[in-house]
């Protein structure tokens, strides 16, 4: 377990020249961070087998405490954070889409999928099939919300893949923490709602 | 969708959210009158964003959000009054709590199952608890907590049922019962259990201004009642003031632990999933969380309870929790999980001497003042908290009735057992630090050198302060050169396991003879230290089972002694008690009785010495005899004489008290007072454990003893079975003591009537010891006659009857006529007699007879009646047999009355029925009735008695025969 974030200094060069708004920066970060979440996963995955667990995955939970190691309080200050916070849940985005677009092969799509979507109360377990397939629809659904409203599309993003609580959120993208909560409230409603009846 | 419609969507859906509930129709009249599709589409989405649970409802942290606090279960069977004033203990959950706008699904009148909800008295995070009626199969009423949860319902129910059959068979006053899980129609899992009325333990004390002494009383009612679950193998995983309800009962306190069983089957799916998505939510609650759970390790034990039990007295004591629940909440969850594995908390009186704010209403509440409270927490009550929040499991209580035994070891004034690491834990880790790969190499070697070292280096850094009295530095000087000196060889030894040198051979035996063969060159010119290594050595041999080569190695050692001239009467005096006990492991009692009377005299006239040591030394000689049958009574008379003297001379160390309750557990066990001597046995485990570690020799042998004494199978055969696994680990598959153990389970299945299995072990054990000792030798006897019992209990007489002839002589032969000698005889009676061999029987009973004569009083009431018992029973009994069962009846209800007997009525049925069978009906007419009037109310022989006494009556009138 005791995995030191021996790494992040590579995160935080590139986050040096990070000027806020820029979301090119973001985009520039993903793959830095991205490779790092997959690495340190790995790592841990191994780990834990050879420790004779014998308990797969979830690399779910791995992929988030690798994160939350990495941007875990101490290393970057706030101000710093914004950026990173994004790029991480961007990347923990796409290793999630990664693993559950190998699981859900047999429930891509159906109903079943979309009931599996409104039933997820947090990340999914990627070893379950149907979790996976809803969390591939919840995805969609999220781009779909983005389109139409960036803020509340950020809002989730940053608590539903990087696990940010309100006053985070808040923090890192520059907004008032009720106005989080308004966010979180509209996102929540709109996105169940469209799931449920087959908007997206 | 045109950007200007979502626009004005959010609008809409903005304000409705911030309409109370009961103006938002007004409202959406109003802004949507042509437009129902509109309508129904916030609706909807007003529905789910208030929905607290399901759908994204757990990845949150925020306070406007219920959170998924699985483990909470506040407030189940609460009164009104009582939940109204409550808070939750995850701040985050209390606001929905309080502002109750989460929409309730189930509702007063609602049909849940078999249950109908009467009213809710419960709400919070985790869900509702409502009082419910059940009408079958039995009407009463009961708690209801439905858990507010987007889990898999399925699977919580299914993780139920693994553990209900566990569940049902708690039995416990201070338990709540969980009768049934299950799902609701919205899919939702569901728990019944026994409604409690109760506030939460803290709350209780404080409210109550219960002082520390009874906070402790309750503190270690719970322990208790935790403890009985861990016995059916029932971890709670989530112990924490809420799930302890207190209420007032016949004036007292009274505590009942609620939601057992509750917290593993909603948990699994935290770990794995929720469990890193949020702080506050992501774990139950973790201020109470050991650091093993917080990590998310699936290895989880009872130990978990003992944490979290050492977190509740941390509250009772102080007011606080170890971390404070901001601390922990306002970090991220990696440091909550660095927090909870790595940061010592400070101890409970620190606690309190720092919060100076709060101390006066802290000390308020426990009816006392600030300056006292501080004093009554410093020191053991620091230590006892501080044990049980040890972050290495290994070193917490092993129990969770450890920790209560220390609670009351704390409150009836006694030494505690948790204190700051011994002495010998600390030499421990000095080797340990140095020769890591030795500890690896050699374990038996290293375990058993380790225990040896230890008493050499005290007792040489004990002569050095007696020395730092009287004597100058320069003395001390050489003292402590010659203790380094020693330490240095038997590093030197330790390297010798280590398998990466070449002189290794890896088997501790050889380890020990090279480090002899060594000891002369090496130690050349100081056979003082000479003494002192080879009486390390020696005792090493006997942990070893390599009882000839400790002799030797004592007398080479007592050559060096008398070599090194001077005045050195203890160490002579520890060596012959060492090569007494070696020459009882043989059974050789002469000598074993010898050089014990040698050593004590020696040590009386040592001069040196104080008396509690001597005490412990005459102890020691003590439990050598009392492995031997011929010298029980000696060996009792030391064993308490050593007691009383101990009692006198309190030990001043704490390394001592392991001993002490070993001693103890040992005394009462053979004072027959099995029941006694096992709480001695439970702390004596606890205590060595954590001094020596769980895997020690030393623990699996008291393990083993306990075992013994311990009435309950099932926990018996987990004692045998664990300790069989550390001799098997540590001093090899063919260790005496191992065998030991595989006699033990042979002995325990028989009486358990498993057969096949027990005579497999006995089996085998028995070709050890013939192998080992000699088929003639004593302790093959004693291993035949459970073999003896076990053909006996499947009816196999023949087979049976030839073991016991041999038992019997190799008893003749090893130990002559004793009290365990009859006994043996009376079972070889009364085999041969059921076996119809009319001449064994006559001859067991003529040598009964005669072996009877020679040990006159040493027979008790009970082989007396026994022995009487069997002429009764035989079918061919002779007139001079009758006379002598005659004369052992009366002798054995004699002694029966004046040892106030409970089986008095038994030793006089048997006199009556022999004076029947004499002739003497009148006598057994009047003994009948004593022996009636002396049968416990309710006594199943009752009717047979009273046919008898019928019998004898008819006889008595009809005249002599």
């Amino acid at each position: 377990m005791a995995e030191p974030p021996a790494t992040t200094s590579d995160a935080t060069l590139p986050m040096a020249a990070v000027s806020a708004g820029d979301a090119a920066a973001v985009r520039d970060l993903v793959p830095l961070v991205y490779e790092q979440l997959r690495r340190s996963a790995q790592r841990h995955l191994t780990g834990e087998r050879a420790g004779g667990r014998g308990h797969t995955l979830s690399a779910t939970a791995l992929v988030h405490e690798a994160f939350l190691r990495l941007a875990g309080p101490r290393e970057i200050p706030w101000t710093g954070r914004a950026h990173y916070y994004a790029a991480a849940a961007e990347a923990m985005r796409r290793i999630l889409v990664d693993h559950a677009r190998t699981r859900s092969a047999a429930f891509r799509g159906g109903p079943e999928a979309r009931r599996a979507a409104i039933n997820l109360a947090s990340l999914p377990d990627t070893e379950s099939e149907s979790e996976s397939a809803g969390f591939l629809i919840l995805d969609e659904a999220i781009a779909r919300l983005e389109s139409v409203d960036a803020e509340a599309a950020s809002v989730i993003r940053l608590r539903y893949f990087a696990g940010l609580s309100t006053e985070q959120t808040a923090a890192a993208l520059g907004i008032s923490p009720p106005t989080v909560k308004r966010s979180w409230a509209f996102a929540r409603g709109w996105l169940k709602e469209a799931i449920e009846t087959g908007r997206v | 969708m045109a950007e200007h419609a979502h626009e004005d969507l959010r609008k809409l859906f903005d304000r409705a959210l911030a309409t109370p509930r009961d103006q938002r129709a007004a409202l959406l009249d109003r802004e949507c009158g042509s437009n129902p599709a509109l309508r129904r589409r916030i609706e909807a989405m007003l529905a789910a964003a208030e929905d607290e649970s399901g759908f994204l409802s757990s990845p949150t942290g925020d306070s406007s959000q219920a959170g998924v606090d699985v483990g909470n279960a506040a407030m189940v069977g609460r009164s009104d009054s009582d939940a109204a004033g409550e808070t939750l203990d995850a701040p985050g959950t209390s606001s929905s709590a309080k502002t109750g706008d989460a929409p309730l699904r189930e509702a007063p009148g609602t049909k849940i199952g078999p249950y109908k909800l009467l009213q809710q008295i419960g709400e919070g995070g985790f869900g509702s608890v409502f009082m419910a009626e059940q009408e079958k199969p039995v009407a009463r009423k009961v708690a209801l907590k439905i858990i507010k949860l987007g889990m898999d319902t399925r699977q919580v129910v299914a993780r139920f049922e693994q553990e209900r059959q566990a569940l049902a068979v708690l039995d416990h006053p201070n338990i709540a019962k969980v009768f049934d899980a299950g799902a609701t129609e919205t899919g939702r899992p569901y728990f019944a259990m026994e409604l409690v009325k109760g506030e939460p333990i803290v709350a209780y004390c404080d409210r109550h201004k219960l002082a520390i002494p009874q906070r402790l009383e309750l503190f270690e009612e719970v322990c208790r009642a935790v403890q009985h679950a861990h016995n059916k193998g029932i971890i709670h995983r989530d112990i924490k003031p809420s799930n302890v309800l207190v209420c007032t009962q016949d004036g007292r306190p009274h505590a009942k632990v609620i939601d057992f069983g509750v917290a593993k089957a909603t948990a699994a799916k935290l770990t794995e999933k929720t469990l890193f998505t949020e702080h506050r939510q992501l774990i139950g609650t973790p201020e109470y969380m050991s650091p093993e759970q917080a990590e998310g390790s699936l290895d989880i034990d009872t130990r978990t309870d003992v944490y979290s039990l050492g977190v509740l007295l941390y509250e009772l004591l102080t007011g606080t929790t170890p971390f404070s629940g901001g601390q922990l909440r306002s970090a991220a969850y990696a440091e909550i999980q660095r927090i909870i594995r790595e940061v010592e908390p400070p101890k409970p009186s620190t606690r309190l001497s720092r919060n100076t704010d709060t101390l006066a209403s802290v000390a308020a509440h426990r009816h006392t003042d600030p300056a006292k409270l501080g004093s009554i927490v410093r020191g053991e009550l620091d230590w006892i908290v501080m044990k049980a929040l040890e972050k290495d499991r290994s070193r917490r209580y092993e129990t969770a009735t450890g920790l209560a035994m220390d609670v009351r070891l704390y409150l009836s004034g006694e030494a505690v057992l948790a204190a700051p690491p011994s002495r010998a834990y600390r030499i421990r880790t000095f080797v340990r630090r140095h020769h890591r790969s030795v500890v690896v190499a050699s374990v038996a070697g290293v375990t058993l050198i380790l225990g040896a070292l230890g008493t050499t280096y005290g007792m040489i850094q004990a002569r050095r302060a007696a020395d730092r009295a009287t004597e100058h530095a320069n003395r001390e000087k050489d003292q402590r050169q010659r203790a380094d000196n020693i330490l240095g060889y038997f590093t030197e030894v330790l390297a010798s396991g280590n398998p990466w040198s070449s002189a290794s051979t890896g088997d501790p035996v050889e380890m020990f003879m090279t480090a002899s063969s060594g000891v002369e060159s090496r130690f050349k010119n100081d056979p003082l230290s000479a003494a002192a290594v080879r009486e390390t050595i020696a005792s090493a041999f006997v942990g070893l089972g390599r009882f000839r080569e400790a002799i030797d190695e004592v007398n080479l050692a007592l050559a060096s002694l008398r070599a090194s001239g001077g005045d050195h009467r203890e160490l002579q005096g520890r060596l012959l008690l060492l090569r007494s006990s070696a020459h009882s492991d043989l059974f050789e009692w002469v000598n074993a009785d010898a050089d014990g009377e040698a050593a004590l005299s020696l040590l009386a006239h040592s001069g040196q010495g104080d008396p509690r040591h001597q005490a412990e030394l005459k102890w020691k000689y003590g439990v050598a005899l009392s492995k031997s049958p011929r010298h029980e009574a000696k060996s009792r008379e030391l064993m308490s004489e050593a007691i009383e003297a101990m009692k006198q001379h309190p030990p001043e160390q704490v390394g001592s008290r392991a001993a002490d309750a070993e001693r103890m557990a040992w005394y009462c066990a053979s004072m027959n007072r099995p029941s006694d001597s096992i709480p001695y046995y439970r702390l004596a485990i606890e205590l060595r454990s954590r001094e020596l570690g769980d895997r020690h020799p030393r623990v699996a042998l008291l393990m083993h003893n306990l075992s013994i004494r311990i009435p309950d199978d099932q926990e018996a055969l987990a004692l045998l079975n664990g300790a069989l696994d550390i001799y098997t680990q540590t001093l090899g598959p063919d260790h005496l003591q191992t065998m030991n153990v595989i006699g033990g389970l042979g002995r325990r299945l028989t009486v358990m009537g498993r057969f096949g299995e027990a005579e497999d072990r006995l089996r085998q054990v028995l070709v050890y010891r013939e192998k080992k000792f000699g088929p003639d030798s004593e302790r093959v006897a004693r291993l035949l006659i459970v073999l003896v019992d076990c053909l006996l209990a499947q009816n196999r007489i023949d087979e049976a009857l030839a073991l016991q002839k041999r038992v019997v002589a190799n008893y003749d032969a090893t130990i002559g006529p004793c009290a365990a000698l009859a006994a043996e005889l009376v079972v070889l009676a009364k085999v041969a007699g059921d076996a119809h061999e009319g001449e064994a029987e006559a001859a067991a009973i003529d040598r009964l007879e005669s072996v009877l004569a020679l040990i006159a009083g040493d027979a008790d009431a009970e082989l007396l009646h026994r022995a009487a018992s069997v002429i009764l029973e035989s079918d061919l009994a002779r007139p001079r047999d009758l006379a002598r069962a005659l004369e052992w009846a009366t002798a054995a209800s004699q002694r029966g009355r004046v040892a106030r007997s409970v089986r008095l009525w038994a030793l006089l049925d048997t006199l009556a029925r022999v004076q029947h069978r004499t002739g003497d009906s009148a006598a057994a007419v009047e003994t009948q009735r004593l022996a009636i009037s002396n049968l416990p109310k309710g006594g199943a022989e009752r009717t047979s008695m009273d046919n008898r006494l019928a019998e004898y009556e008819a006889a008595a009138k009809g005249g002599p025969p």
